[in-house]
């Protein structure tokens, strides 16, 4: 019980998290930690790569404390964090990708299953003019090459 | 923008894009190829193919995603799905799908099953609801799979099974004898979770020789009635789903964990055959720690109660309960939690029995010479259990007063029980039992 661990996130909003056990222990790369031989009383510090900065790891504890919190039927709230349902806005969108990145560092596995599913529901079912002005992918593909993949039938799969 | 600093932004992205500095990048496009396939892999392949005309970058990602998936349309049909198997250059799927209930399609299966086990494929998911196709004997052989899913198919080997790696099997309204079963579980050493879902067909389920296994689901509609007999000493997790027919397990004696859930909303129920079977059921879960009750099953245990038939003690140290909250399961509770002397820790679900059930119990019970009053105990205890009233609170009175070794008990309560939310924490009126609420 006396056993904590803190996050250290640095960068553009610097803040330390302090987990307890319910929560460390679903973080694949933390887990391990709670039964390494140490000291009761000591803090164990992770510093936090730079490019997940604080507001990101917030989010990913908020999903890791509803989770703790009741282990029963997790579909309904799980569903509700994430709504795959909805368009949400660029920041959203950016915000989803990072927190499937950070989760894959952390070592989240469940965590990283449902984003990498929400970020392909953006993908299923559309054309590709919409998923690029989505993403802002810059289409450079040369007429030739668009060609080729529409005379191999690619767009008429794609329907 | 220029192109230089369109791929110049498209490199920066996820170091600067969460700042918030307004700059409009391609947040997806700089993902590595290993990350963007395993996003390819939650969508079908028609949908994964048209990313190729996104830009230069999109063009070989689909092709090689370790994964196809493929669902009968009338946009896909087996020329589609052929030129796709041309176009692919994975050389290793990790999950292969094929949903397919056109005639039409039936020539072509077994190459495309052919093509999925020549990249060594690890977890396959066949769905054929088609007439008159039988598996070829090469799906029989395999040292790579280690899922199966197979639905409407008829799982009949002739040949010897040999399903080296295969961890988990489920199969889903097949066609499966007890004697195919017995030939698939002898070429199954590493199987350790099995499905049925309305496999009804079997009879005798016999488990005794797959050592490794430790999860059984079964799942039989009402209408369904295998298996009847289950034999399954080595399991550690029992999840049971089935109606009407009784359902005898032999020997389960490793279990820790069982759900067991008993749904009759069908008119035909007969509580006389049920009824029995159910306690001879509970004799062998007596040992398990963590159990599940859901559906109807507390109303079964209440007739049983009734009756003064007797039950057996129960080493439970955890106890889910999902069910409707009426007078119709109050006895069968009770006995629950009075023979239950290590219990530490309680969960309740509300949720939307049907009631066709009960009205029948009513029905049964008068038959039988009960009345309703003999449901509720004694006058003080006669209380209408419905949502209207006060009856959770109550309902965790008795709880409360019939465990001696409770430490925990959650509540999750749905809509309809929101208005109780405030009232729960004063019931606790020991120290010893801390109480939760959760809602959906």
């Amino acid at each position: 019980m006396s056993k904590i661990i803190v996050l250290k996130c640095v960068g553009h909003n610097p803040k330390d998290f302090e987990l307890d056990e319910a929560v460390a222990v679903q973080f694949g790369c933390i887990k391990d930690l709670f039964h390494s031989d140490f000291d009761a009383e000591s803090k164990i510090v992770v510093d936090v790569p730079m490019k997940f900065n604080s507001y990101i790891i917030g989010r990913i504890l908020e999903f890791c404390s509803s989770r703790a919190s009741f282990s029963s039927d997790r579909a309904y709230w799980e569903q509700d964090f994430f709504h795959p349902c909805r368009e949400p806005n660029q920041r959203k969108r950016k915000e989803l990708i990072a927190i499937m990145e950070a989760s894959e560092y952390l070592g989240m596995e469940s965590l990283v299953e449902l984003t990498t599913q929400s970020l392909a529901n953006y993908l299923k079912g559309k054309n590709p003019l919409t998923i690029r002005s989505l993403w802002k992918v810059e289409g450079d593909l040369t007429a030739e090459e668009e060609a080729k993949a529409l005379a191999m039938g690619v767009a008429k799969l794609g329907h | 923008m220029t192109d230089v600093s369109a791929t110049a932004a498209r490199r920066i992205r996820s170091r600067h894009c969460h700042g918030g500095d307004g700059v409009v990048v391609d947040t997806i496009s700089g993902l590595p190829d290993v990350i963007l396939q395993h996003i390819l892999t939650f969508i079908p392949t028609k949908y994964a193919i048209t990313t190729s005309l996104l830009s230069k970058r999109w063009r070989h990602v689909w092709c090689d995603t370790p994964s196809l998936s493929f669902k009968s349309s009338p946009t896909l049909n087996a020329a589609c799905i052929n030129q796709t198997l041309t176009l692919y250059t994975a050389p290793k799927m990790m999950h292969f799908l094929l949903d397919i209930n056109e005639k039409d399609d039936v020539p072509h299966i077994d190459r495309w099953i052919k093509f999925a086990m020549s990249r060594n494929v690890e977890n396959m998911f066949l769905s054929l609801w088609v007439d008159k196709y039988s598996f070829p004997e090469f799906l029989y052989v395999s040292s790579s799979l280690k899922q199966l899913t197979l639905k409407h198919c008829d799982t009949s080997p002739k040949c010897s099974v040999s399903w080296t790696s295969l961890k988990n099997l489920s199969l889903v309204k097949c066609g499966v004898s007890d004697e195919s079963m017995a030939k698939i579980l002898s070429g199954c050493p590493v199987l350790e979770c099995l499905t049925f879902n309305h496999c009804d067909e079997l009879s005798n389920l016999d488990l005794s020789r797959s050592l490794r296994l430790r999860t059984l689901v079964v799942e039989r509609s009402s209408s369904a009635t295998g298996p009847k007999d289950i034999n399954a000493p080595h399991i550690h997790y029992l999840y049971l789903r089935y109606s009407q027919f009784p359902c005898s397990l032999v020997d389960v004696s490793s279990l820790t964990e069982a759900n067991v859930n008993i749904c009759t909303n069908e008119l035909s129920y007969n509580a006389r055959l049920l009824q029995p079977a159910v306690m001879d059921m509970l004799e062998k879960l007596q040992h398990v720690e963590k159990l599940t009750f859901a559906g109807n099953l507390l109303q079964v245990l209440s007739v049983a109660q009734l009756r003064g038939v007797p039950f057996p003690m129960f080493k439970v140290k955890a106890l889910t309960l999902k069910t409707r909250i009426f007078h119709y399961i109050i006895p069968g509770i009770r006995r629950v939690l009075q023979n239950s002397d290590d219990l530490k820790k309680l969960t309740v679900h509300t949720i939307h029995c049907d009631i066709k059930l009960a009205k029948r119990l009513d029905h049964y019970l008068a038959f039988q010479a009960f009345n309703k009053a003999q449901l509720r105990r004694r006058p003080k205890d006669a209380v209408h259990w419905d949502v209207k009233s006060k009856h959770l609170p109550l309902f965790v009175e008795l709880v409360l007063k019939n465990t001696k070794t409770l430490d925990k008990m959650f509540l999750v309560l749905d809509h309809r029980y929101r208005m109780f939310r405030k009232i729960i924490g004063t019931l606790s009126r020991n120290d010893k039992v801390s109480i939760s609420l959760d809602s959906y």
